[in-house]
């Protein structure tokens, strides 16, 4: 394995590679600092700049891209109570209100310790676990990968938040756009109502643009945007890092959510959102300190962002050893090593070892260079905030559309952007949460494909699904996770009686 | 009371028709391969029949005034930053900037069509410095231009007739082929 690392290390270690890395970094913190561009949205639109790189190229752009931008939305929302990413949300409830009470600073050292703790512990379990994983990986039936992926789709759907009944309408949606097609198993043609970019299917690369991109444009242009600076940066930006003794006392709520971060990561379609807000929860359920969550402790600040850095190890594992994304940015990336011959998944670490292994380094450069452009440049990046919100959407409108075309040069593909820019907008006005939508358009032909191979294989025996214990298990907390949030809603109204009716 | 409820569960009874239709095409997609087996209507068929019924029990709670299930606070929405009313027609005109740009693209070529696209965004979303919009919408475009041709080597739509010789004549003004 040392050695293999070694090897992935020596990739990084040319001159281009290295300016890809350090390119990746910087514009993985930008894009984590702008409030409208979501991480997801950048790694997809640098996606078409990676078309004319390498593979190993492609790889460290798209990888330090990720794991630099868990940490750069954390200065905004510590400094400015504005979250660069929805996983910074839970760094406002201690992070500014450490920083009002003059501990900026301190809360600054805290998000980096906490960043270097989360990554370095994820990416040593992934390389400890990853090869193991995969031999293991290589024996599962199409059922239990079927299971796996209802798994994180019910886990997604589940932990969330919000209406479960709008977020699987949502999730049917893109389960229903990613039909749109040739069937994979009989080659017929599906909903294409003869048009002919219909029978190519719908990029799933394209809906995330359209309903990431577009969408959030749409949603802040109808809210009114604002047309000079939104915030003043000015000022003395400093971090400050905790003393040893310090550190100490916040390893378990470190060690906690790094393993929440971790495991969250692993299921596929959960990321570092899901994986920040469940571990800020454990924090109040469990931490030593929990009364006090909110009021602006140390460990409100490290359990977020250790479990959202952290989140990337999990993911990357779920996505290098069963070829599942398990977020929505290593759906991307998973698009980026398709595109470059590489099929991730179990047989990856039998034929294509130097992918991995070349991820593993990057992640390991990416950690500790993120953490010194952070203390170093911050100050420097912070002032893309002076931007008006206006100018900064202009042009992520004009990203999004040449980025689309770079993928197939194709204007119909901008038709299908500007079809989901609208049904984004239309989600977030009727309160349907997208991600659920866009899980479902990258998981669905994976599912599809688990599912008919699964059915074909038993002569139609559903009882299949059941009968193999893994699967079984998977099924259950499948229905399980969406059981249990119905079930506490049913208990909390009758003992609190009916609630009013809804606002027309 | 009841009109305003009806227009509140309106969206999902046409999601509710939506899902219908696209269960009935289901039903119709037929393989020889698949006989005896689940056929390639199979999956889309039971994901458009569970659309309906969702679509059916949330139009249908909606229309009697009621929510199924919106106690548990959806994470991003917590801290969603305060904003004045809302301005539908801003996003629709955007929407329709967007479409134009989609229809004319292959005529305009990339940059003229981009340039036009930024302007009438920054406006129809507040911008009113004219001399800044210009500068933005201009430079934006030939930048956004020049860099995917001449860096990341991506084919852009150069245009036709005249459209296309203002194309070619800003890549040979840039000293780029």
């Amino acid at each position: 394995m040392l050695d293999q690392l070694a090897l992935g290390l020596g990739q990084i270690a040319t001159l281009a590679n290295l300016l890809v890395l350090v390119l990746g970094l910087l514009v993985g913190m930008l894009v984590a600092i702008l409030p409208g561009l979501t991480l997801v949205m950048g790694v997809a639109l640098a996606l078409p700049f990676t078309y004319a790189m390498g593979m190993i190229p492609a790889v460290i752009l798209l990888t330090a891209m990720y794991v630099s931008g868990t940490y750069g939305g954390a200065f905004t929302s510590i400094l400015f109570r504005v979250p660069g990413e929805p996983f910074d949300i839970p760094l406002l409830w201690d992070g500014h209100a450490m920083a009002r009470a003059g501990g900026a600073a301190k809360a600054l050292g805290l998000v980096l310790l906490a960043a270097l703790v989360g990554g370095f512990v994820s990416l040593l379990f992934m390389m400890a676990v990853a090869e193991p994983f995969a031999k293991i990986a290589v024996r599962l039936s199409s059922a239990e990968f079927f299971a796996l992926i209802l798994f994180g789709i019910a886990s997604v759907v589940s932990l969330g938040g919000g209406s479960l009944v709008n977020a699987l309408i949502s999730l049917c949606v893109g389960l229903l756009v990613a039909s749109v097609g040739v069937d994979q198993t009989y080659g017929v043609d599906r909903y294409s109502f003869g048009l002919r970019t219909l029978s190519d299917g719908i990029e799933y690369v394209a809906v995330m643009i359209g309903a990431y991109g577009l969408g959030e444009v749409l949603s802040r242009t109808e809210a009114g945007m604002g047309t000079s600076s939104a915030v003043a940066t000015g000022g003395r930006i400093r971090t400050v890092l905790p003393s040893f003794a310090e550190a100490l006392r916040l390893r378990w709520a470190l060690l906690r959510s790094t393993g929440i971060g971790i495991m969250v990561g692993i299921v596929p379609g959960a990321g570092a959102t899901v994986a920040s807000f469940v571990a800020y929860g454990a924090e109040g359920q469990y931490g030593a300190r929990r009364r006090q969550l909110g009021s602006g402790i140390e460990e409100g600040i490290v359990a977020p962002q250790a479990a959202s850095t952290a989140s990337v190890g999990g993911a990357m594992t779920s996505l290098l050893t069963l070829g599942i994304p398990g977020s929505g940015t290593t759906a991307i990336l998973y698009g980026a090593l398709l595109l470059h011959g590489v099929q991730p998944g179990p047989q990856l670490f039998l034929g294509n070892a130097e992918v991995p292994y070349t991820i593993f380094a990057t992640m390991l450069v990416s950690l500790i260079g993120m953490c010194l452009v952070g203390y170093l440049f911050i100050r420097v990046l912070m002032r893309v905030l002076e931007a008006p919100e206006v100018l900064v959407a202009a042009f992520v409108v004009a990203f999004c559309f040449v980025g689309t075309l770079a993928v197939r040069n194709s204007v119909n593909d901008l038709w299908v952007i500007v079809a989901f820019g609208a049904v984004g907008w239309l989600f977030e006005r009727y309160r349907l949460p997208l991600a659920p939508m866009v899980l479902g358009v990258i998981l669905g032909p994976m599912a599809e494909g688990y599912f008919m191979t699964t059915m074909i294989a038993a002569n139609n025996d559903w009882t299949v699904f059941l009968t193999r214990p893994l699967s079984a298990t998977l099924l259950a907390a499948s229905v399980l996770s969406l059981a249990v949030p119905i079930v506490r809603e049913h208990w909390r109204r009758r003992s609190h009686g009916t609630p009013e009716p809804a606002r027309s | 009371m009841a009109l305003s409820r009806l227009l509140a569960a309106a969206p999902f009874l046409i999601l509710l028709a939506v899902a219908l239709v696209l269960l009935g095409m289901a039903a119709g997609f037929h393989s020889p391969a698949a006989a005896g087996r689940l056929g390639p209507g199979a999956w889309p068929g039971m994901v458009a029949g569970l659309l309906a019924v969702l679509a059916a029990a949330k139009a249908l709670a909606l229309a009697r005034g009621q929510e199924l299930d919106d106690s548990r606070p959806q994470f991003a929405e917590e801290e969603a930053p305060e904003s004045g009313p809302l301005q539908p027609w801003r996003a629709i005109a955007a929407l329709s900037a967007f479409g134009a740009y989609c229809l004319t693209l292959g005529t305009l070529g990339f940059p003229l069509a981009t340039a036009l696209l930024l302007g009438v965004f920054l406006f129809v979303a507040g911008y009113r410095r004219p001399a800044a919009l210009l500068v933005t919408s201009l430079g934006g475009s030939v930048g956004l231009f020049l860099l995917f041709r001449t860096v990341v080597y991506v084919s852009l739509p150069l245009g036709v007739g005249p459209f296309q010789s203002l194309s070619l004549g800003l890549l040979r003004l840039m000293g780029a082929s």
